[in-house]
């Protein structure tokens, strides 16, 4: 069996733990009590996670160019090579787009602080105040969209492990 | 001659009492709503919407008779601090894919002194509609310099929140706002 390099296997349960703190804290956050401890302190946690997620995926995906995935396990049926690869593919979309309408959001009116009094994330284009609202619907959406494409990647991980028994989930280990 | 005299009568009655319409000078921006609310209980928050229209009517001989009729486009609050307004659009306060719009249409005026009064009328706001009263005061009126009538006024009022459905808590000392409303309205011939 061929493993992932190891960095690629960092990468990835990094960016697993991350991505599910990100929906979590984003799906808790928006309902916080005014007067809740974490008011101020959880988006801005959101927004550096946010960030610092943004920039590993550009790495990860940059490094697609030189880094060497091990050969697809040769039991793999066509149609599971097809399908992995665009579940891949969308990870790859849903979380750019996210972190990008994320940044949008948080950075649009050029009044934004810095985060926990630490960064301040530069504007890198000023938003309406109005034009928020479709951003942060799209961002909403794409959120469940990546927890449903995770549920659909653990359990495809699941069932090669479990069912057909062969190396998918060993690689990534 | 009796009928005559009644119709002429009327028609004089008629006259008089025709009362001016006002056109609200949001053009020239001589017009504002505001509201403030305290934050925390330690201070004031001040907050504006960008987007009204509306118009008064008002005759000298029947001020009883003044009306006004605005509506505020409530996407366009505006509390300087992009991030608090996106929330002040959502479900949690302003609701403002779900209700647009928020209108005043005032139901009675008592004229005090010197043109100022007590004004109450129907807002609506979030889907709701409730009779609030405003301190009406009158700022001043007469010709402008280019050729024009106009004449302002600055009406407070206080709202409860809970009382348009609005049920996000922002604290036992935010649970109702000043709402200010100054308006200039320019004759309308």
């Amino acid at each position: 069996m061929t493993k992932f390099p190891l960095f690629t296997r960092l990468i990835h349960w990094l960016s697993a733990v991350l991505i599910v703190s990100l929906f979590a804290s984003g799906w808790y956050m928006v309902d916080l009590d005014y007067y809740s401890p974490w008011y101020q302190t959880l988006p801005d946690l959101h927004q550096m996670i946010g960030v610092f997620v943004a920039l590993l995926w550009l790495f990860k995906i940059t490094r697609l160019i030189w880094a060497s995935a091990p050969p697809d396990i040769t039991t793999l049926k066509p149609y599971e090579r097809f399908l992995s690869r665009l579940v891949k593919f969308m990870f790859y979309l849903l979380v750019m787009c996210l972190s990008l309408t994320g940044y949008l959001m948080a950075t649009a009116g050029n009044d934004q602080h810095a985060l926990l009094s630490l960064i301040k994330l530069p504007t890198i284009v000023t938003l309406d105040s109005e034009q928020l609202d479709p951003l942060g619907l799209a961002h909403e959406y794409m959120a469940y969209s990546i927890m449903l494409l995770l549920i659909l990647h653990v359990l495809a991980a699941f069932k090669h492990h479990f069912f057909d028994r062969d190396d998918t989930l060993r690689r990534m280990i | 001659m009796k009928l005559k005299n009644l119709l002429l009568t009327l028609a004089l009655v008629a006259g008089t009492s025709q009362a001016a319409t006002y056109q609200i000078d949001t053009k020239g921006a001589h017009a504002f709503v505001q509201f403030k609310i305290q934050h925390l209980g330690y201070s004031w928050l001040y907050g504006r919407f960008d987007e009204f229209s509306g118009t008064f009517d008002y005759d000298e001989k029947d001020p009883a008779a003044a009306s006004i009729n605005m509506t505020v486009i409530t996407e366009s609050v505006n509390s300087n601090h992009t991030m608090r307004d996106k929330h002040l659009r959502s479900d949690d306060f302003l609701n403002v894919e779900q209700f647009p719009e928020a209108t005043f249409i005032s139901t009675s005026f008592t004229e005090s002194e010197n043109g100022h009064g007590q004004m109450s009328g129907d807002l609506t706001l979030n889907g709701v509609t409730k009779n609030i009263q405003l301190d009406v005061k009158l700022v001043g009126a007469g010709k402008d310099p280019w050729g024009g009538y106009r004449r302002g006024y600055e009406a407070v009022g206080e709202i409860k929140l809970s009382e348009f459905n609005i049920r996000k808590s922002l604290g036992p000392k935010s649970e109702s706002l000043i709402l200010t409303i100054s308006v200039e309205g320019i004759k309308q011939k």
